[in-house]
């Protein structure tokens, strides 16, 4: 697989413009009408990455309501039950697993034949993992949490991943925000994963986040078949400049985990708090990225995003934050000699 | 005999998430009429006690986050196995109160008269245990002096009050007997001469191996989570309090059967010889959608009037 040391990519989903969610809303609008608009969105947010000079890039999922929501209304057995509260007044709408699931074909390959067709840069296609989907809806119909789970991941997820590769998709994030949230089934995340990507060959990551502890998931996730980690750091970071391991306690923990049990692969290194407005000065997005690249030894293991998706966050500060993300990659690199 | 209350926070109607969201100019006002429409819920559906349904709170912890001296606000942080996030406390100095936090934050005003009011705080423990100690050389001053504020907070609403329900989730996790044996020294500290029905709620754990030490916490009634603690895996302890059974999956929309519920409740009663006994969620009911919420307080409503007929 080609090196590419501090690489910078997108992670989730950029905030729809107003006047698009409005006008999604609006029942008087015909559909054709709609989906040029979103077109339009995706195409917007993909030339916005660009520009800015991320490395990797998708289109901010601007075609999907939400990464949960978007997947399940997709897929016959699961119905939505209404909204729940993620924190304060932010809300997901929550799924009813009633009946065993049901392939229904492959619900993203629109989107990525749209951004193949117009990315100049690296895609990497991110996806909804089967845990996640799992761990998110109620489960009314299996006996098991992990017979729901397995279930997802043959039946759902290796058929739309087999669909994606076949059209040309190399790089896929599979998101399991939830990988974390019972640290007693990390097993069944690690399962789920490799019996989702089974048989297929492409770069897989695996996007986690808001975890108490990723050292956690050690050793068990060495078992995950992924080729990247993308994770949440800067959330519990300090804002102090400084690539000592006091000044970024938010990264020390897992990066010492990982290079304890000799990981080889990518760290996708969340570099910038998607919970705040305030805009991440460069000097400390290179110190995150310097730092890591202290711990693990290694540039080429080090990739650099966004904690998590920016959709919380108004548009402007949501490419306020890439561009410094992008300088600050840029800095690393000079320090490091890579430019 | 048979009782039932809620507890924590109840799931928000479609009108106030979408007020919220919209942060609507009358959200103030929404709050307060969907407050009352949850009150008299629960008063038609004739529970023993009533809770305001804290739907105003962005998490359990935040009052106290928001009006303490001696914290600022830290990340969101998961909020234990859930998809739901609090904003931690950091305690950078000691910690104080005005004692008006809890006075402030429930709708007293809102009950009707003669109502046997319920209320909900987190104990010491698991205030100590959400939150991130930047100041304090020990965690038993820390637990103590977040008991010190439970207690003043207490004492200034404790007349307007029948039932103090400290709801311990991290607490339910402990397994150290000696651990326990210090944060029941604080809860001694805590419940002395309040002169109020006082229950701890331990949520979100299975307490099989710990049970018996939490039978002699300083509470009159124990609440026990049967959704992760299985009742079969429990010794036959003898238990001489009032046990509030968690029986009420608040994490499923799966509608529980009447039947199932009667002959658990009946099985618990035995296998503790307990005399009185409660019908609760096994958490807050916010994590499933309003309108399941309902039926299953309908279906706490049918459980006891089954279970008095018998």
């Amino acid at each position: 697989m080609k090196k590419f040391p501090i690489a910078t990519q997108e992670i989730g989903s950029i905030r729809k413009p107003k006047w698009l969610v409005k006008l999604l809303q609006n029942k008087d609008i015909s559909e054709e009408i709609k989906q040029t608009a979103r077109d339009d969105m995706s195409l917007l947010n993909l030339k916005m990455f660009e520009d800015i000079g991320l490395d990797v890039v998708y289109d901010g999922e601007a075609k999907r309501v939400e990464m949960y929501e978007y997947s399940v209304r997709r897929i016959e057995g699961i119905t939505l039950a209404g909204k729940i509260r993620s924190w304060d007044n932010k809300y997901y709408n929550k799924g009813r697993c009633t009946k065993k699931v049901k392939y229904k074909g492959p619900y993203h390959l629109d989107e990525f034949m749209f951004i193949k067709k117009n990315a100049r840069k690296m895609i990497k296609l991110p996806i909804t993992g089967a845990y996640t989907l799992a761990d998110w809806s109620y489960n009314e119909c299996y006996k098991s949490k992990e017979d729901f789970t397995i279930d997802l991941a043959r039946k759902i997820i290796r058929p739309l991943i087999r669909d994606l590769v076949k059209e040309g998709a190399d790089f896929i994030q599979i998101d399991e925000p939830a990988a974390t949230t019972h640290p007693d089934e990390i097993n069944l995340v690690v399962d789920s994963f490799n019996e989702s990507i089974k048989g297929i060959n492409a770069k897989f990551g695996v996007h986690i986040c808001y975890s108490g502890n990723y050292s956690d998931m050690y050793p068990h996730v060495l078992e995950m078949k992924n080729h990247q980690y993308e994770l949440e750091f800067a959330n519990r970071d300090s804002w102090s400049k400084g690539v000592q391991h006091a000044k970024r306690n938010g990264y020390s923990s897992f990066l010492k985990t990982f290079r304890e049990y000799g990981e080889k692969k990518e760290i996708g290194l969340g570099v910038l708090d998607v919970h705040v407005d305030e805009i991440e000065p460069i000097e400390i997005i290179r110190d995150r990225i310097l730092y890591a690249v202290k711990i693990v030894d290694d540039p080429n293991l080090i990739h650099v995003n966004p904690d998590c998706g920016l959709r919380t966050r108004s548009r402007e500060t949501s490419f306020a934050k890439l561009k410094n993300m992008v300088s600050g990659a840029k800095l690393a690199k000079k320090s490091l000699g890579l430019i | 005999m048979i009782q039932n209350w809620i507890s924590g926070i109840y799931s928000r109607s479609e009108t106030l998430i979408e007020a919220t969201r919209r942060q609507d100019k009358t959200l103030q006002q929404l709050y307060e009429n969907e407050k009352r429409k949850l009150i008299k819920r629960q008063i038609k559906n004739k529970f023993d006690y009533i809770s305001d349904p804290l739907i105003d709170w962005d998490d359990h912890i935040r009052p106290f986050t928001d009006n303490l001296r001696g914290v600022e606000k830290g990340a969101l942080t998961r909020y234990y196995e859930n998809n739901t996030f609090y904003r931690q406390p950091i305690i950078t100095n000691k910690i104080t109160t005005s004692g008006q936090i809890l006075k402030n934050n429930i709708c007293f005003n809102l009950f009707p008269k003669r109502t046997k009011i319920k209320i909900d705080v987190l104990d010491p423990f698991t205030l100590y245990d959400l939150s991130v100690n930047e100041f304090y050389k020990s965690e038993e001053e820390l637990i103590g002096d977040f008991g010190n504020i439970i207690r003043k907070e207490l004492l200034r609403i404790k007349d307007n009050v029948n039932l103090i329900q400290f709801n311990a989730p991290s607490l339910a996790r402990v397994q150290e007997k000696e651990q326990l044996n210090m944060v029941k020294e604080v809860m001694n500290k805590v419940t002395k001469n309040l002169n109020v029905t006082t229950c701890l709620n331990l949520w979100g754990s299975d307490i099989s191996n710990t049970i018996n030490e939490f039978v002699n916490f300083p509470v009159d009634v124990i609440g026990i989570d049967f959704i992760t603690t299985k009742i079969n895996k429990c010794d036959p302890i003898p238990i001489n309090k009032m046990l509030a059974c968690g029986l009420i999956d608040a994490k499923n929309t799966k509608m529980e059967e009447k039947k199932q519920i009667i002959q658990k409740l009946k099985t618990i009663r035995k296998q503790f010889g307990v005399k009185s006994i409660s019908l609760i969620p096994s958490w807050d009911f916010e994590f499933i959608p309003e309108t399941f919420a309902n039926r299953k307080i309908e279906l706490m409503k049918l459980i006891k009037q089954d279970m008095k007929e018998k």
